[in-house]
């Protein structure tokens, strides 16, 4: 058999060092510049398939109104329906928001029929539903968690869509006597608590107002703190577009309701009174932006220098306002 | 020979070019120190908002033994600053103890630099620090 391969100086065959250093360094180039376009590709699809999460849950809206009497579902039924002295009964937070209303139409008929509405969400009911993965609520760049894990009554799982609560606080304040930031007032939106809002009622136009956006989940299963996306239930359900989409800032301007930690905080756990001042915003890993659904049914991207005044002018129903991107 | 080392170099500078340059959002970075009756506050929290509720993004970031480092668009900003302290509950139930919510959180700095704040800043590209002296005495 003839040698393909001899040694250098009997004039050569084969590669020197420096040739296959440089063929590897070319290599190493070629990689480099391509890595990063795998993941901007990868990203590009997790953003996609969050888009059409979004898109279809605000069809099931779609669905659930054209079922009901032309009403969006509420957000949420605070205390069940019941008051104390005109307020809700506090411990009674943990009940359905609208993502339990429209599980029919994403196709979980069964789930649905499993609840009882009349019940708590948790205190050790409905324990399949506060921890089924359902991947319509599950945006697939954001980390799949299991608030309380350790507490079998209380564990829920965090998913990552709220619906829109309007321009200022939970409460849907005006914020008119919150001094130094300007007045501001609430304009409608499209959810609220305990009461359905009609199509009819968004005056500013189902194309000119939000539907439903990304918040994040919070990776950290200890505890229910720091619970980014305890949305299935309870006072996550919704984001305000007081602040910007993925803000830097706190969410409650010192109202001394959080800890030293929770600068960046947790969409509320439970306990109506204490969160209702919270001004929670969307939120999502995905690059430069949010995510988010108009009521129309189109889902946009909203960047993270968006203009203020134009996101909140995109979430308000009646506000009078001409938005243009 | 001389020539593939050469290239080799070249090949290695423009991999390491590629990698170069990113993060460019518009966004001013102003930093500065926050200090409460002389002292600096050892953890906390500085938000910025446009005054005109317009024009603008709402930015903050956390202030560590004084200093802050916060990313926003200049404007006139209204400005608030607090520093929230946990302390334990005196009673708490056994379900609070289990589920880690027995303390509750007092706030350090008075309302008129949060809550009801007036505090005021014109935040001009050139201008990359700012500081705030806070005073507990009331004017």
């Amino acid at each position: 058999m003839k040698k393909r391969v001899k040694m250098s100086g009997e004039g050569s065959l084969g590669f020197t060092l420096v040739e296959l250093l440089v063929v590897i360094a070319i290599i190493g180039i070629l990689i480099g510049l391509l890595l990063p376009a795998v993941q901007a590709a990868r990203e590009a699809a997790r953003r996609m398939s969050c888009t059409n999460n979004l898109k279809q849950l605000t069809l099931a809206c779609h669905m659930y109104v054209d079922s009901n009497n032309t009403k969006l579902p509420m957000a949420l039924q605070v205390g069940l329906g019941n008051t104390v002295d005109g307020n809700y009964e506090a411990d009674q937070t943990d009940t359905f928001s609208w993502h339990a209303r429209t599980l029919p139409f994403i196709e979980q008929q069964a789930m649905y029929d499993s609840l009882d509405f009349t019940k708590r969400v948790n205190a050790g009911n409905h324990l399949e539903y506060r921890t089924a993965l359902i991947s319509t609520h599950q945006c697939p760049t954001e980390p799949e968690a299991i608030g309380e894990k350790n507490a079998v009554d209380w564990q829920h799982r965090r998913s990552c869509y709220a619906v829109n609560l309007g321009n200022s606080n939970f409460h849907q304040d005006d914020v008119a006597d919150w001094e130094g930031r300007g007045s501001y007032k609430f304009k409608g939106a499209p959810f609220t608590y305990n009461d359905a809002i009609k199509l009819g009622e968004i005056t500013d136009g189902t194309s000119n107002t939000l539907c439903i956006a990304e918040v994040h989940v919070n990776p950290n299963e200890n505890g229910y703190k720091g619970n980014y996306g305890c949305v299935i239930f309870s006072n996550g359900c919704g984001i305000t577009t007081f602040n910007g989409p993925n803000t830097t800032s706190s969410t409650d301007y010192g109202r001394a309701a959080w800890d030293p930690e929770d600068f960046s905080p947790p969409m509320p756990c439970h306990g109506y009174g204490v969160w209702g001042s919270a001004t929670f915003p969307s939120k999502s890993h995905h690059p430069g932006g949010v995510n988010a659904s108009l009521v129309d049914g189109s889902v946009s991207f909203f960047n993270t220098t968006i203009n203020l005044e134009t996101w909140r002018a995109y979430s308000t129903s009646r506000g009078n306002e001409s938005v243009t991107k | 020979m001389r020539h593939w080392t050469f290239i080799t170099i070249i090949a290695f500078v423009l991999s390491c070019l590629t990698f170069i340059g990113c993060k460019k959002d518009g966004l001013y970075e102003i930093t500065g120190t926050v200090t409460f009756d002389g002292t600096p506050i050892q953890q906390g929290q500085i938000d910025f908002a446009p005054v005109s509720g317009s024009d603008g993004i709402s930015a903050g970031g956390k202030i560590v033994n004084g200093k802050y480092a916060v990313r926003l668009k200049p404007g006139n900003m209204a400005v608030s600053i607090s520093s929230p302290q946990k302390i334990k509950k005196e009673n708490p139930t056994q379900e609070e103890i289990e589920r880690g919510i027995d303390t509750i959180v007092q706030e350090l700095i008075p309302e008129k630099y949060n809550r009801r704040s007036q505090l005021k800043q014109e935040v001009t590209e050139g201008q990359k620090v700012y500081d705030f002296d806070l005073t507990s005495d009331d004017q």
